[in-house]
């Protein structure tokens, strides 16, 4: 009787220490599990930051901004012509730049501006990349008079 | 005992898995702020760039439409203005239609008070002279005392009639030079050159000379010199006006009005056009 009793209790303590040892190990695995979400997490969001650089943005605007005063202080973007416009782009964008440009030109009468004219320039707006933007607005003198009144849109991308 | 030992290793093992979890959160918390700071750093740059480009766009503008009837150039400390008098009509409205497209088409707020730059007026800096334009009358005037007037060297005036406008013109006043001299040439014509007339004297800034220009004993025109150190042109209407103002500093020339580019970066100011 006390020999089936000291054995039983033997057994219990044994699977007492197996249930422990488990215990351990589950929370051991989920700690573990943690703590290898916690660095994928980590190096996703490492990554993601690291490819979406915000100077980037900043550099390719500014460029696209110094072209259109550079056309428009040379006379090219009143000009109308797409060859020149065209032209003068490719010598002033950095290589590796593409560009897209729209020119609305207005004339004021009777009280408002009318849209006179819509020109595009430069190469087809790609899909699937990012695409920035810069704006001007010029006056266009003729006969020692503003004539009209234009405003250029410009799509620029990394190629 | 040993339980003990394995219980407390368990203890420093589930704290030191803590401790990293939580350096590595820092971590992460650390750089994402920086990250968020970097972006709203080159937002906030791209809408200062906005501002000054919308600003400067409209400088420009401005400088465009003024340029066929009021040509003005620095170089250095020495400012030229050419203009065709009276100054035109068309370039009143002009400026209005270009403040009212900008107003609409600027995809930002921009607003402008273009008044005197359309009479012609202007402040020559850093002196503080001021340019203005009304009827039959051009004027500079140093607006800060010596300071202003101190720094004011030479006049340089061409009056340029139609033929036959003109056929004289002498000194009708001439103050003598004392130790505040500036030097001043007019010189007073007829377009096709069959009449030029040359002035050229050394005067006292603070003290008043005059031409008067005539065509058959009557005045057309005077130009006068007053304290301190101003010009002022009076005469009849189509002429041509060659007025070159040098310094003693570096000068540049802004319009008498302000314009403002409103947005998250705010910019407000005088005209700079030369």
């Amino acid at each position: 009787m006390e020999a089936q009793l000291m054995s039983r209790c033997r057994s219990m303590k044994i699977s007492g220490r197996t249930m422990q040892r488990g215990f351990v190990f589950s929370i051991d695995a989920t700690l573990s599990a943690f703590l290898l979400m916690l660095v994928l997490a980590t190096t996703v969001l490492l990554s993601v930051q690291a490819t979406g650089d915000p100077y980037e943005k900043l550099q390719v605007v500014r460029a696209g901004k110094d072209a259109l005063v550079v056309l428009d202080r040379q006379g090219i973007l009143s000009s109308g012509n797409a060859t020149m416009v065209e032209a003068a782009l490719n010598a002033t964008l950095p290589k590796g730049i593409g560009a897209h440009i729209s020119i609305s030109t207005y004339q004021y009468a009777n009280g408002t501006f009318g849209i006179l004219d819509m020109d595009e320039y430069g190469e087809s707006v790609p899909e699937g990349k990012s695409i920035y933007g810069a704006s001007r607005n010029f006056v266009g003198i003729g006969n020692g008079q503003a004539a009209n009144y234009s405003s250029a849109r410009m799509w620029i991308w990394q190629k | 005992m040993a339980e003990m030992t394995g219980h407390r290793r368990g203890i420093f093992f589930t704290l030191s898995m803590m401790l990293l979890g939580s350096a590595l959160l820092s971590f992460i918390f650390f750089l994402t702020e920086q990250s968020t700071k970097s972006s709203d750093t080159v937002t906030y740059l791209i809408e200062v760039d906005r501002a000054s480009d919308k600003y400067s766009e409209i400088e420009d503008g401005v400088a465009r439409i003024l340029s066929p009837s009021i040509n003005i150039s620095v170089q250095n400390s020495t400012v030229r203005i050419y203009e065709t008098l009276p100054i035109s009509a068309q370039m009143h409205d002009d400026l209005d239609r270009f403040a009212l497209f900008e107003a609409n088409y600027s995809g930002m707020n921009v607003s402008m008070d273009l008044t005197n730059a359309t009479k012609g007026g202007f402040v020559i800096r850093p002196s503080g002279a001021i340019v203005a334009n009304s009827a039959g009358d051009f004027r500079v005037t140093p607006q800060n005392g010596a300071a202003s007037s101190g720094t004011l060297a030479s006049y340089d005036v061409e009056l340029v009639f139609l033929p036959g406008a003109m056929d004289n013109a002498a000194w009708l006043a001439v103050s003598n030079a004392s130790g505040t001299t500036m030097s001043v040439h007019v010189r007073a014509r007829d377009a096709s050159y069959a009449v030029v007339k040359d002035f050229y004297k050394t005067i006292d800034k603070y003290n008043s000379s005059s031409i008067n220009i005539t065509k058959s004993g009557a005045t057309v025109a005077v130009v006068g010199f007053s304290s301190p150190a101003a010009l002022r042109v009076q005469c009849g209407e189509n002429i041509g006006l060659k007025a070159s103002i040098s310094f003693s500093n570096p000068a540049y020339v802004e319009t008498d009005d302000t314009i403002s580019v409103r947005s998250a970066a705010n910019r407000t100011g005088r005209v700079r056009i030369a």
